[in-house]
């Protein structure tokens, strides 16, 4: 068997057999066509809550959903467990497709003052007011399994610790329980680092690692920090599920990512679609989305 | 026709502690790192055929019967390190190997030990005619606990890409560099032989290093090398280039290895985002 035989059978593969080839894909970036052509523009400032968002540290991931942004507004702590959808506060706020599949034709990503990683991510469940001084168990779900609306007992879905106010400068370790994507309750993360520099800033992301053999989340039970960082500050939990990945190469760079050297990523119905980036060097991180979505039958 | 996205992202972490501090220069695994997917385990001590359910691997999904998997881009991305990674599909490994046995030790209780994927072992559909001979496959030794301080030399016996028995070149193993948990010990295939690696017999310590710790040997077949210079991503597509996409036979049980041109500390930093687009036709 031969590899693709042409270009229309990539877009084809590539998109689960939605768009059946350039011609369609053509069409669908017709506004005026029936795809629901869209496009969502958006523009993070270094900004939190009217100040100077910490500055960001080198290869350390960071959260824009508290990022000061236009022209839909930011996000904020989330407070009690909830699963954000597109009308949430923080979302990009596309149209959702109903019963069809929205796909991104086309995106562009940009970030300013540092090399380095910017994910676009669908932000499948939230919560915070975690104290970072407790060790003891904390629920995210008053003892109960915070499940998700989207991407339930599918493959990669990943758990981010999340700090919204800078919690101590004591490092530990924290673990997480959680369902994973086959139904199995009582899983638990492997400690990560938790507190002290690089590791308690907020807007801070910091990746939970599953138990051997795991791949995904389906659901998250509580977190335990295994000592004190001395400050509770406020951190939280947060599931997500990648769509897209751009490479900025270099400081002020751009990425457009395509069908080319991408995937035509999925966008479900009323997904929360938000942005993270991890800079290579420390600064004051500026961070603009460009996205082209169309649906399809 | 289907796509998939997967998402693979690694930590300075192993077995739930900092992992080792490497130096410039030194090639080492990150079977063992964990993140997400989880982590890989120290292989069994009898050999086996890790495959796309293997803990450790990406876990991304075999085509069905009838259709074939291509990679059509992968972007890795590491911290501001000056990297270099290599992606391979890990075709066989087993553990329990001595730092200190000075005769052949055995991958197979004497026998050949085979591969399931790029080797004649392979019975699926295939592309490239390498699936079927092992042209393009590699042997190296992955150590899981410290071996000895002593350097000393090792060769393997193997059966090249057309069939015939051969040795790998002594190259130096045990003492600084060659001898810590997570390190990497290329083994380069004989001279004249013909390129590939089919199966693999045993492997022979020619001086005792000090220390039996444990090591193993891994068979790969290498897909891409990436070299992330002061850390900038790089995004692999090779659909639209020559040669166009490779396969990615079903089973295929994705793993790295990483060489950075500084010392590598325990940073707690993520030291392994990459994302992955496999497509069916």
């Amino acid at each position: 068997m031969a590899r693709f035989i042409d270009a229309n059978q990539v877009i084809k593969s590539l998109s689960g057999g939605k768009i059946s080839g350039l011609d369609a894909l053509v069409q669908a970036k017709d506004p005026a066509s029936a795809f629901n052509n869209q496009q969502k523009w958006r523009h993070h400032e270094s900004m939190v809550a009217g100040a100077a968002a910490a500055t960001t540290i080198a290869n350390q991931w960071t959260s824009l959903w508290q990022y000061q942004s236009v022209p839909m507004s930011e996000g904020a702590a989330p407070g009690a467990y909830a699963t954000p959808s597109a009308s949430t506060t923080g979302a990009l706020k596309q149209g959702s497709p109903g019963s069809n599949t929205q796909l991104v034709l086309a995106a562009i990503g940009s970030l300013w003052d540092s090399a380095g990683t910017l994910m676009v991510y669908d932000r499948l469940l939230h919560m915070s007011g975690l104290d970072a001084t407790l060790t003891t168990a904390q629920n995210i779900n008053g003892g109960s399994a915070a499940t998700l609306s989207r991407y339930d007992g599918l493959s990669d879905n990943f758990l981010w610790y999340e700090v919204y106010t800078q919690i101590g400068a004591t490092a530990t370790t924290i673990t997480a329980s959680y369902t994973n994507k086959g139904n199995t309750a009582g899983r638990a993360t492997q400690p990560v680092v938790f507190g002290g520099t690089g590791r308690r800033e907020a807007q801070r992301l910091i990746w939970a690692s599953l138990q051997a053999g795991d791949d995904s989340i389906k659901a998250i039970t509580s977190v335990t920090v295994l000592a004190s960082t001395t400050t509770a500050g406020n951190f939280g939990v947060t599931v997500a599920h990648p769509l897209l990945v751009f490479p900025i190469g270099a400081p002020n760079g751009a990425y457009a990512l395509s069908y080319v050297d991408g995937p035509i990523a999925n966008v479900l119905n009323n997904a929360c679609v938000a942005m993270a980036f991890m800079p290579h060097a420390a600064g004051n991180n500026l961070a603009e989305l460009m996205l082209e979505t169309a649906d399809f039958a | 026709m289907t796509a998939q996205a997967k998402h693979q992202h690694k930590e300075y972490r192993v077995s739930g502690a900092a992992s080792q501090v490497f130096a410039a220069g030194e090639e080492h695994s990150l079977w063992q790192y964990e993140g997400q997917p989880s982590h890989g385990a120290i292989p069994p001590t009898t050999y086996r055929n890790p495959d796309n359910t293997t803990q450790g691997s990406l876990m991304q999904s075999s085509p069905s019967a009838s259709q074939q998997s291509w990679m059509h881009s992968v972007l890795a991305c590491v911290g501001s390190l000056t990297t270099k990674l290599v992606l391979y599909d890990r075709l066989l490994d087993i553990s329990g190997l001595s730092g200190t046995v000075t005769t052949a030790q055995n991958i197979n209780g004497g026998s050949a030990a085979t591969l399931t994927r790029w080797s004649p072992g392979y019975t699926g559909i295939y592309t490239d005619p390498a699936a079927i001979t092992g042209e393009g496959n590699e042997i190296f030794l992955e150590i899981y606990t410290a071996i000895g301080a002593t350097p000393t030399t090792v060769t393997a016996s193997y059966v090249d890409g057309a069939g015939n028995a051969q040795t790998t070149q002594a190259v130096t193993f045990g003492g600084t560099g060659r001898r810590l948990a997570d390190c990497i010990v290329r083994l380069p295939l004989a001279a004249g032989g013909t390129p590939g690696v089919q199966s693999v017999t045993s492997v022979t310590v020619l001086a005792s290093t000090g220390t039996a710790g444990n090591f193993g040997v891994v068979v790969a077949r290498r897909y891409k090398e990436f070299t992330l210079s002061g850390g900038t991503p790089e995004l692999w597509a090779p659909t639209f280039s020559p040669g166009g996409p490779p396969e990615v036979l079903p089973g295929a049980c994705f793993g790295w290895t990483m060489t950075a041109t500084a010392a590598v500390t325990s940073v707690i930093a993520s030291c392994l985002d990459a994302f992955f687009v496999i497509a069916d036709n």
